[in-house]
């Protein structure tokens, strides 16, 4: 928002040091950031270096602590004039400038020592000579900040009196108070708001400004109370006075003119009113359009204290005057009274209507400022897109406003009550909305058997342990009436056809395997030549043996499911006996190689304990290596030491052998 | 109804909107050392409907972590078994509680809804979307406010009307209007602050803000949620109030 924008913080300016204070930084700052060992054997260059970078080194720090308190203070042509002329009046515009002139002008005077003692130093041919340079300009940079010191002292007390200052928005709705000392400015201000300004009955209780807060048509306005005016030409007022007239005449606000009627302050309200009508100069402006002098600034006029003399015991001549004049500026007229709070409100309304009227009129002149703003007050209102209707959902006791239960304690008072925050806490079991409420505080279980209770919650659990309990019951009751152990009937047949699913299907598994030797018998006549008859006839031997058992085979495979297993079965049996052996133990090898290939040796054959344990070691070993490789990543990065302590050093603590 | 927003602060933070999650039906704060915040917000509801501690995953912010209306209450997977047992135990029956499995988790700055629709961040899973249809009865829309994805963050309605943050464009506003069947406005909270659903927390007939309010986005706060007895339907911004809002703008 604007207003908070254009608000100064002169609060925020650091604490200016004392000029000595300020030398001591300086130079101990170069102490600790320079280097300090030299000595006189080193090169000339490098003792040059080592002195110029000390005097070079003070020179920026000295610039820098100069520089950021000038930077601090606000420039007079830059703020509000307002901010800027009652700096004028508090602390003299042209002391100011000198002061923050004087410190300017210091870091220059700096920058010009540090060159002359750089440039000398160049010249110097011995260590000795080097340092008296060094010492020298130090000394004088040192002498010029000694000479700093009254501007320093002055610029602390305007920063401490600045911080000060009441935090006055000059863009902000403003109602300014104004009038003769001891008219009632300050008791209006402490019965609106809640600045609670000093009331006393002597003139002069006021000395500055003060500034006060209220609320009206929803937004918040500023009140400023200013010390009381005396009638007299300007070049004689005062301080404090001035301070009335800079607001008077800066602010953008709605004059206040308080008139004492019961001229108890001690001033005629003739005298009143010339006052008035003397500082009334200070809203004059000329109308561009008509070239007529008009006043610009929206003004009424309190009547103060009516308490005790009302508006009717005034004289005819006083009441005319007041009116005349009130005519004259387009002024306001209303009474009140701040001791019987009569009218309080009536005069915070019409100043702060006129008021917003009057800024609302200023600002509609710029039609196009005065768009965008409506825009930002926009308010969307959506089309119905159907007819279905959303109200609101508010609670009956909402509507029927029914009233929170007297007696009830607010959390807050129990806490204060039982020892206070982070002594007692609120139960949460208080909170819940159970069927009973002597269940609130009833221990669920959590956990229960190592499992999470809550993993197991099923919004049916109960229904589903009823069907349980209901199925086991059945169950029992079974069991009960039933006779155990006697292998039934069917289980007989089951038997029995396992068996003889079993010899099949070792027998089709020998068929099987007698098919290649045939053709191996083949290609083995080609190689061996002469000896191949003899293999063949023995091989044709073997194939007889072989087509009568296929023929078998082929006659069963017509029969298909339905055939019966004795068939045939003697000659099954026969096979079995001369080559399932023989197959069987070729079998188990293999499977022994897999194996061993795949897990490494059987630890149950390696013959002896001491070498299964050696085996484990090996294993172990392999193991850890290979963790070793895969697991590193860049965060394993390890730097081993380069230089042991221990071969190195070659002293030793006192008393210690051990380096640790 | 009531007199209007008030301001409040939780342990000195103004986002009362991350501690406090409220609706038409029940309303939760987070506990914090002091009762001062939930002792404020009970006082004032706490005879309307109840207003309970909860924590989600032993954080304060069941603001932002939860989105939820009168019908319902999602919490994101993180919340442990106990603190949903003691939200199930301390809301309403009609109250239903769900656990959300979803990776943008903060559900209270994804989710913006009232008792009828429902914004959410375009990013949202499909499984999300329908626990939200699902839980809390509302038609969901997934949208941005003024290019920020953060839907839950930046505007904030009830049933009544609602406010979005002030980079919206008229055309959005309308747009959202009519998506919302409710009345917009753009506003700020905590002077000038953008996360309106950081520093205000809303239902049909409450409204609270955190402690740096102005007194002019209070106004806008009340006007536009109806928050207050004499603010009818049709003068959202009344003349006056106009006044002083264009004073303030300029
Ligand atoms: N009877 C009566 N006395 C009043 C009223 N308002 C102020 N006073 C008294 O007038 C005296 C001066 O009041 P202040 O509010 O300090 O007046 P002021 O204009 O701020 O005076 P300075 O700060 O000195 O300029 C006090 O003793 C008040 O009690 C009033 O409405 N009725
Ligand atoms: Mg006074």
């Amino acid at each position: 928002m604007s207003g908070t924008i254009s608000r100064y913080n002169f609060k925020a300016i650091a604490p200016i040091p004392d000029s000595s204070k300020l030398i001591d930084v300086v130079l101990s700052k170069t102490n600790r950031k320079t280097p300090t060992e030299i000595r006189a054997n080193f090169k000339i260059t490098r003792i040059r270096r080592f002195y110029m970078r000390k005097v070079k080194y003070t020179q920026t720090t000295c610039n820098e602590k100069l520089q950021s308190i000038v930077d601090s203070f606000p420039n007079l042509d830059d703020i509000h004039p307002f901010y800027a002329d009652l700096m004028n009046v508090l602390y003299d515009r042209d002391h100011y400038k000198l002061a923050l002139g004087h410190v300017n002008k210091a870091k220059a005077i700096v920058d010009r020592i540090s060159n002359d003692y750089v440039k000398l130093m160049k010249y110097a041919d011995s260590l000795y000579r080097c340092k008296m340079l060094k010492r020298a300009a130090l000394g004088r940079m040192a002498t010029l900040l000694k000479k700093l010191k009254p501007s320093l002292g002055y610029l602390e007390e305007v920063r401490k009196h600045l911080a000060r200052l009441p935090s006055i928005n000059t863009n902000t709705r403003t109602l300014l108070i104004t009038g003769y000392p001891n008219v009632g400015k300050s008791s209006f201000l402490n019965n609106l708001t809640k600045a609670d300004v000093d009331v006393q009955s002597y003139p002069f209780t006021t000395q500055s400004l003060f500034v006060g807060h209220t609320e009206y048509k929803y937004t918040d306005w500023q009140i400023i109370d200013t010390p009381g005016l005396l009638d007299r030409p300007i070049s004689e007022r005062n301080t404090i006075e001035m301070q009335a007239i800079t607001a008077l005449a800066h602010l953008n606000a709605c004059i206040l003119y308080f008139i004492d009627i019961s001229e108890h302050c001690g001033y005629t309200i003739s005298d009143q009113i010339k006052l008035f009508k003397n500082i009334r100069k200070l809203f004059y402006t000329v109308d561009p359009d008509t070239q007529e002098t008009v006043v610009s600034k929206p003004i009424v006029l309190v009547l103060s204290k009516i308490d005790v003399t009302g508006w009717e015991e005034v004289s005819q001549e006083n009441k005319d005057l007041i009116t005349e004049t009130a005519e004259e500026s387009k002024a306001f007229v209303v009474k009140m009274s701040n001791t019987e709070k009569i009218g309080l409100d009536e005069v915070k309304q019409t100043a702060c209507d006129i008021l917003l009227d009057h800024r609302l009129t200023q600002k509609a002149k710029n039609p196009k400022k005065a768009e965008s703003i409506l825009n930002r007050v926009y308010v969307a209102t959506p089309k119905r897109k159907d007819k279905v209707e959303r109200p609101a959902h508010v609670p009956k006791t909402v509507l029927d406003q029914v009233p929170r239960p007297n007696d009830k304690k607010t959390v807050l008072e129990m806490q204060v009550e039982n020892g206070g925050a982070g002594v007692w806490s609120f139960p949460y079991q208080e909170h819940f909305l159970l069927e009973d409420d002597d269940w609130k505080y009833d221990n669920a279980p959590t956990f229960m058997g190592g499992h999470n209770v809550a993993d197991f919650y099923d919004p049916d659990i109960e229904e589903k342990l009823n069907e349980l309990e209901k199925e086991e019951e059945y169950l029992t009751k079974l069991e009960a009436a039933e006779v155990p152990d006697m292998p039934s009937e069917m289980e007989q047949m089951m038997v029995e056809e396992y068996e003889k699913v079993k010899k099949k299907i070792g027998y089709i598994k020998h068929t099987k395997i007698t098919q290649p030797a045939d053709v191996t018998g083949l290609k083995l006549r080609e190689k061996v030549g002469d000896k191949a008859d003899e293999i063949l006839e023995r091989n044709k031997q073997n194939r007889k043996s072989l087509f009568e058992i296929m023929g078998v085979s082929k006659k069963r495979r017509k029969t298909g499911e339905e055939m019966e297993v004795d068939q045939g079965d003697d000659m099954a049996m026969q096979v079995d006996k001369n080559d399932m052996s023989l197959r069987m133990k070729m079998r188990d090898r293999k499977i022994k190689f897999a194996i061993s290939r795949m897990e490494g040796a059987d630890p149950k054959k390696l013959s002896t304990k001491v070498q299964n344990k050696s085996m484990e070691r090996v294993r172990h070993k392999i193991e850890k290596k290979l963790k070793k490789v895969e697991n590193v990543t860049f965060a394993d990065r390890m730097q081993t030491t380069k230089m042991p302590k221990h071969l190195y050093s070659g002293k030793r603590g006192n008393g210690k052998t051990d380096r640790r | 109804m009531t007199e209007g927003a008030e301001r409040i602060h939780f342990e000195n933070s103004n986002e009362i909107g991350c501690f406090a999650r409220l609706t038409n039906t029940y309303c939760i704060c987070a506990s914090g050392g002091s009762e001062n915040f939930f002792s404020f917000i009970e006082e004032r509801l706490g005879h309307h409907i109840p207003v309970i501690h909860g924590s989600i995953s032993e954080t304060r912010l069941v603001g932002n972590l939860t989105a939820g209306n009168k019908n319902g209450i999602l919490v994101p997977m993180e919340t442990t078994d106990d603190e949903l047992q003691v939200l199930r135990d301390s809301l309403p029956d009609s109250v239903r509680v769900k656990r959300v499995e979803e990776r943008l988790s903060a559900l209270g700055n994804t989710i913006a809804c009232n008792d009828y629709f429902a914004l959410i961040h375009p990013e949202l899973d499909k499984e999300t979307e329908e626990m939200i249809v699902d839980v809390l009865g509302v038609e969901a829309f997934r949208t941005t406010i003024g290019s920020n994805a953060l839907v839950g963050s930046y505007c904030t309605f009830n049933n009544k009307g609602g406010m979005v943050h002030p980079m919206v464009s008229t055309g959005e506003l309308d747009e959202l209007s009519s998506l919302l069947q409710i009345p917009l406005c753009t506003g700020t909270v905590n002077r000038g602050s953008d996360v309106i659903g950081g520093g205000l927390v809303v239902n049909d007939w409450a409204a609270f803000c955190g402690n740096d309010t102005t007194t002019t986005e209070l106004t806008v706060i009340d006007a536009i949620f109806k928050i207050k007895d004499s603010m009818t339907e049709e003068n959202e911004f009344s003349s006056d109030m106009k006044g002083a809002l264009i004073d303030t703008f300029s």
